[in-house]
């Protein structure tokens, strides 16, 4: 490797920059976090109410027999494939934007949730996952004497 | 010092992760994909969460254009948010064609928050086989009437 002390080594520099902003991206102090390394990792907010949490991703174009989800060891599992257009011999790709094949993301929830309680939809090309809180973790309500 | 060479790699990746655009009000770029067939245009547009209610499409100059907004729902923003990737807000495409678009017969479909725009092709732009007629009598004397009869000869094959 050239060792050069004058100039700014761009290329580390560049790593660095990107390390530090993909740990920033994780939020591992938070209860969801990103796993696997497919290079299709489709769009997904999490939001948390008192009662739990709401879990939003975007698969546009998404049929529902390819999306599987699985929830274990407080992991939530979401993978499934989205099939490229299937080109025929006189056609061409002019312009492509859109990320085809396999696609898989693991979000951490811990010891929170009661996994019975998910619940999923697919609707509009968006899948939106609700899981509810353990029933000792959601707030009480307190009669007053 | 110019202030246009600093390094700055937090500009980039704040305007990508807000959707910050400096020229216009729109917030974020749908994803396309533009396929061509023998026969017609593909358009494939990702509008998830949308219905075909939200979206405004339509083909002038041979400028194909669809916009809308994508809006965030009352409860969603009332909850406490862990992950935001999502993109809202107002959006708008265009996609120029040449002039071998029929424009009367332009479709459209949504399904599963995917836009597909099929644009077909003018049947006269497809490719046609022209025949070489082999009597050069008429080339030697060419009346008016013969040649044209000759046109549309070849254009009945």
């Amino acid at each position: 490797m050239n060792k050069s002390n004058s100039k700014i080594n761009w290329m580390e520099f560049n790593d660095m920059f990107n390390h530090f902003y993909d740990n920033l991206l994780t939020y591992k102090d938070h209860e969801a976090y990103t796993k696997g390394s497919s290079h299709w990792q489709p769009e997904t907010n999490i939001y948390e109410t008192s009662e739990g949490y709401h879990v939003e991703m975007e698969l546009p174009g998404v049929e529902r027999k390819d999306v599987a989800l699985t929830f274990e060891d407080g992991e939530l599992n979401i993978k499934g494939k989205r099939e490229r257009y299937e080109l025929s011999e006189h056609m061409t790709q002019h312009w492509s934007e859109r990320p085809s094949g396999n696609f898989e993301r693991t979000f951490q929830f811990g010891e929170k949730v009661n996994a019975d309680s998910i619940q999923a939809v697919l609707e509009n090309g968006v899948l939106c996952i609700s899981l509810k809180k353990k029933h000792e973790l959601m707030p009480k309500l307190i009669n007053i004497q | 010092m110019n202030t246009a060479l600093i390094y700055n790699p937090f500009r980039n990746v704040m305007r990508h992760h807000l959707g910050y655009q400096k020229d216009h009000d729109l917030q974020w770029l749908p994803k396309v994909d533009l396929i061509e067939s023998k026969m017609n245009y593909i358009v494939e547009v990702e509008l998830p969460g949308l219905s075909k209610q939200d979206i405004s499409m339509n083909y002038e100059n041979n400028v194909l254009s669809i916009e809308g907004e994508k809006n965030k729902s009352v409860v969603e923003e009332e909850k406490s948010l862990y992950r935001a990737e999502r993109s809202y807000g107002k959006f708008k495409r265009t996609i120029h064609f040449g002039n071998d678009v029929n424009a009367d017969k332009i479709e459209a479909e949504m399904k599963n928050g995917l836009l597909r725009v099929i644009l077909p092709k003018k049947v006269e732009t497809q490719a046609r086989r022209i025949e070489i007629m082999e009597s050069n009598k008429e080339l030697a004397a060419p009346q008016q009437n013969s040649v044209e009869t000759n046109i549309k000869e070849v254009e009945n094959e």
